[in-house]
């Protein structure tokens, strides 16, 4: 079936192609062409690259660290490097944030959400927030957003070999090897990673009575790794290799409270992640077809230390198997037309699931673009088919205008978002629950952006965006007879806004940028027929600050200070956990030997040695030393 | 330039202010807590105790905290009165269970005993406490409430022990099975020398125990979830009622597929003529019947998740939830089933527990 739309569309549109012939030559821009249909189509969402400078130094940290210091996102971390971390946006949870790695979603397809303590921030080249994203674009799961970490090709001669060596407070050690090789024909970028650190930081038990000092025990993690891309040109055509590998082993420590943290709790964590993409440009028409392979394994255990038995063996397994097909037609300069078609196929075997579960997806895109000078509009459409849920038709409108050419720019969306049910959702046992709908809800961004150069040293930037998002029947789990179930149950209402000022001086003998970052979020339960209505969720702080400061003289040296700030949280009981704020400092310098150029980089993380909590009773390191050293050949 | 290095300066500096913002609330809290009902509540990242104080209709929550100055923990199991102390099992998420000893009537931290890998249930039999442990093979341990000190050596018994009963110079262990619900018995241990000298077979699963005016034993069994061909949870095998006559001998009844999620199901008045169990609602029995009663006795208006009995009234608590991240409530009925009062408590309320 699949074969046979595939087919009947190329036709189409080769049709459609060679009706033009001859006529006058449509004149498309060539970024445009080579833009994915989620960044052509994505124009009117408020996407925010992470500056190459912060990348810079966050590179040897995981992605929860370079997020909780640069973005206005909300970072969950169950107690410093290597425990498990993730993400939200937007008042959202991890589940409705996706993290796509070059397009592709790799949540967890048991659980949802995405371990950011397994993502090294340094192995990507670029790292993109998207606020609100689009569900008929980006897919399941954006209620929240959506984070790009994206490798990009650069087609430019070049060859860099990288060595680093990191160490940092309580025996953390980082060591990594990349490698950039390109022509005008090929690219390649890739990279090997080791990390192992004990974490053993000390803390003070601010649950535990006299708030004793402990040391964090049984928390070591190792992780390994690799990842690569490869992209070849030949003519109009590009195909793309991407491959990453990673096995992570992590004890678990205990928690704050009574007594000493005591934990014989362990994970182990393992994926493969491969896919290939071929793109090809004919006339008028783009074609880009893409497949992609991912396996991911997570084994989790918890000894009974009297009869050293089994409490927990848990081993959650999942395989997926993603392709894309999409046709690109450019109907004039000003007008193209997008279509894409899916199939996955899933599985997964997970102890609790008692039996293997397997589903397959079928989906289908529409997207069109209209631009003009100083106008950009956007409507898009999708529809996912699933063997055992059917997720609603989701659309979005979006519009770009800038109502001062170059300078300021009106940005507005209204759109759906969707949530399918997650595989532990439908098949644990007990309270899986296969009746499960996927959850629906609706969204609108409307955004102004000003863009400055100021004489020739200055530019400002700015922007501030404002937002509502509601999911009509979110999924939670319920009590149910002798066992919990999942329903779809809450209504749950996010509204707020972000504002983001950048200022950059381009000094004769060095540059300076100023970042200032602020977020208001509200989210609450929605629903004026159950008890928490109007009650905020927890763990949604209502406000986060980023403050960042980059000097960099032309020479050799540069300094960055990360300030982040978030307000005070609720936990479930709602009990307000402390707000925080949190500085670091980092300084980099470049020299030469011989043929060598090396860069020394040294950091404070924490500089003020605050005690703090991102998860109750998780503790938090305090000051943090690091540094490291990157010799490039 | 030097505008430009002040403005560079402004962005940590404000950073830095922001540090001294900290939540300052305070909870007023009374001093003495005599009369009235604690209710403990499980909650799902930590544990509170509330209490209702008689003759007054308010709900004073998180009262351990808002007295000692910091959390109870999480997943507090069970409660219960010694002369002097008011005792609390935490399980915990990591096995780091201990058991919390604080003064009965202020609520002030005596001790704190440490080093349980699953601590369940606590029985008082004078200056002893006995502590249920273990989410596998079963033991119970022994605190010398005399000296605050725990004894050396564990009592051997099932596996997920939960709920104890002391009668008759005996101990009533409930071996629930733990994690694999794979246990249906329950042990009996002569106080005598700590030795196990019977293990009763009952229904799958017993969790909860009551003892009746004629020193029977009412064992209420949750059963094990019983799966269709795709594993999904279509009701509950083998759960049911044990009657354990003074003989040992062994009567059950079928409560018919169903059970709650929480450990204390089943509860009897100060005489020990009246039983009530919680499976979808509330029922009720008298100890000399010989089957279970067909309808309800009270339909709560949430999941029912626990039931105790006023003593000196024969009121019913019934502990209430809606999911595991809300407040729950305590709703208290008449002993002729009528509603009387609903206090809004902590999350998962699990217990209560009478001055």
């Amino acid at each position: 079936m699949l074969r046979l739309i595939t087919l009947l569309l190329s036709l189409l549109f080769y049709h459609v192609s060679a009706q033009n012939m001859g006529r006058d030559t449509i004149l498309v821009d060539e970024v445009k062409i080579v833009k994915s249909r989620i960044n052509l189509f994505s124009g009117a969402d408020y996407k925010v690259e992470i500056d190459s400078l912060q990348l810079l130094s966050y590179a040897n940290t995981d992605l929860s660290y370079l997020l909780a210091k640069t973005a206005l996102v909300n970072i969950v971390n169950y107690g410093g490097s290597g425990s498990q971390a993730s993400v939200s946006i937007r008042g959202g949870n991890s589940a409705h944030t996706t993290v796509l790695w070059n397009g592709i979603p790799i949540n967890s397809l048991t659980a949802g959400g995405a371990d950011l303590s397994l993502i090294n921030a340094g192995a990507f080249d670029q790292i993109n927030i998207v606020y609100g994203a689009s569900g008929s674009l980006y897919g399941s799961g954006t209620f929240g957003g959506a984070v790009e970490l994206n490798n990009v090709a650069s087609f430019e001669k070049k060859n860099d070999i990288d060595l680093y060596a990191g160490f940092s407070s309580w025996s953390n050690k980082r060591f990594r090897g990349s490698a950039k090789m390109s022509d005008s024909r090929f690219s390649y970028s890739g990279q090997v990673f080791y990390q192992d650190g004990k974490n053993n930081f000390t803390y003070s038990d601010q649950l535990d009575f006299g708030n004793p000092t402990e040391r964090l025990t049984h928390a070591e993690n190792i992780d390994f790794g690799s990842i690569h891309h490869l992209s070849i040109k030949l003519k109009n055509h590009e195909v793309n290799f991407g491959g990453w590998y990673q096995i992570k082993n992590h004890n678990i420590p205990g928690k704050m409270g009574i007594g000493p943290p005591v934990s014989y709790q362990h994970q182990k964590d393992s994926t493969l992640k491969i896919f290939t993409g071929w793109k090809v440009i004919i006339n008028k028409v783009r074609f880009e077809f893409q497949s992609a392979w991912l396996s991911d394994f997570l084994r989790y255990t918890d000894k009974d230390p009297t009869d050293h038995s089994w409490k927990t063996y848990s081993e959650i397994s999942s395989k997926r198997w993603l392709n894309t097909f999409n046709t690109r037609y450019y109907a004039s300069n000003n007008l193209c037309f997008d279509m894409q078609l899916g199939y996955n196929a899933l599985k997964g075997e997970v102890t609790a699931y008692k039996m293997n579960r397997k589903e397959e997806e079928l989906a289908t895109s529409f997207a069109g673009q209209y631009v003009s000078r100083n106008l950009t509009l956007n409507v898009s459409f999708a529809k996912e088919w699933n063997s055992v849920t059917s997720p609603p038709v989701v659309y979005n409108v979006g519009m770009s205008w800038y109502l001062i050419p170059k300078t300021i720019q009106i940005k507005t969306k209204y759109g759906t978002h969707y949530r399918r049910p997650v595989f532990n959702e439908r098949y644990w046992v007990p309270g899986g629950n296969p009746d499960l709908n996927s959850e629906e809800g609706s969204g609108y961004d409307l955004g102004i952006y000003l863009q400055k150069k100021m004489g020739q040293k200055q530019r400002l930037q700015a922007s501030v965006n404002h937002y509502l998002s509601v999911n009509k029947n979110m999924i939670i789990w319920l009590p149910s007879g002798g066992y919990s179930k999942s329903e779809n149950t809450n209504k749950v209402q996010s509204s707020g806004f972000e504002l983001d000022v950048e200022w950059e001086l381009n000094m004769k003998k060095a540059k300076l940028q100023l970042s200032g970052k602020y977020a208001y979020n509200d989210t609450y339960y929605n629903n004026d027929t159950l008890d928490n209505y109007k009650e905020e969720l927890a763990y949604k702080p209502k406000h986060l600050i980023k403050g960042i400061v980059d000097y960099n003289s032309r020479k050799r040296w540069g300094v960055s200070v990360n300030n982040s700030f978030q307000t005070k949280m609720s936990t479930n009981e709602g009990t307000k956990m402390k707000a925080v704020a949190l500085t670091d400092i980092w300084g980099r310098y470049n020299f030469t030997i011989d043929f060598l150029q090396l860069m020394v980089n040294a950091g404070i993380q924490n500089v003020l040695n605050k005690s703090y909590q991102l998860i109750y009773a998780y503790p938090m390191p305090g000051r943090m030393y690091s540094i490291g050293i990157n010799i490039k050949l | 330039m030097k505008n430009t290095l002040k403005l560079a300066l402004i962005i940590p500096i404000i950073g830095l202010l922001f540090t001294s913002c900290e939540d300052d609330e305070q909870v007023k809290m009374k001093s003495r807590f005599d009369k009235g009902t604690f209710v403990l509540n499980e909650g799902s990242s930590h544990s509170t105790l509330s209490f209702l104080e008689y003759n007054v209709d308010s709900v004073a929550n998180n009262v351990f905290e808002a007295v000692n100055g910091i959390p109870l923990g999480n997943f507090a199991q069970s409660i219960a009165f010694s002369d002097k102390y008011l005792l609390i099992a935490v399980t915990t998420s990591t096995t780091a269970g201990y058991v919390e000893v604080v003064d009965k009537e202020t609520l002030v931290h005596q001790k704190s005993f440490t080093g349980f890998s699953y601590p369940r249930e606590i029985a008082v039999n004078g200056n002893m406490a006995y502590i249920s442990n273990g989410s596998g093979e079963g033991e119970v341990f022994i605190i010398d409430l005399e000296t605050l000190t725990i004894k050396e050596k564990s009592i051997a018994v099932g596996k997920g022990p939960e709920k104890m009963l002391v009668a008759n110079g005996k101990l009533y262990v409930a071996n629930s099975g733990g994690f694999t619900n794979d246990d249906n018995t329950v042990s009996v241990v002569d106080l005598s020398d700590n030795t196990v000298v019977k293990t009763i077979s009952v229904k799958d699963c017993p969790r909860d125990m009551v003892m009746d005016k004629d020193g029977a034993i009412w064992v209420y069994c949750g059963g094990v979830p019983e799966y269709s061909s795709d594993w999904q949870v279509i009701g509950i095998i083998n759960s049911g009622i044990s009657r354990i006559a003074a003989d040992y001998s062994v009567q059950s009844f079928d409560i018919g597929k169903k059970s709650t999620s929480g450990i204390k199901n089943i509860a009897i008045n100060k005489e020990g003529t009246t039983i009530y169990y919680v499976t979808d609602g509330v029922y009720q029995l008298d100890y000399k019947d010989v089957s279970l009663p067909a309808s309800k006795f009270i339909t709560p208006e949430n999941k029912p998740y626990s039931i105790d009995i006023n003593p000196s009234n024969g009121d019913v608590y019934l502990c209430e939830i809606a999911d595991y991240v809300s407040p729950g409530s305590v709703v208290v009925y008449s002993k002729e089933g009528d509603k009387m009062d609903n206090y809004t408590v902590g999350v998962t309320p699990s217990a209560c527990l009478f001055q």
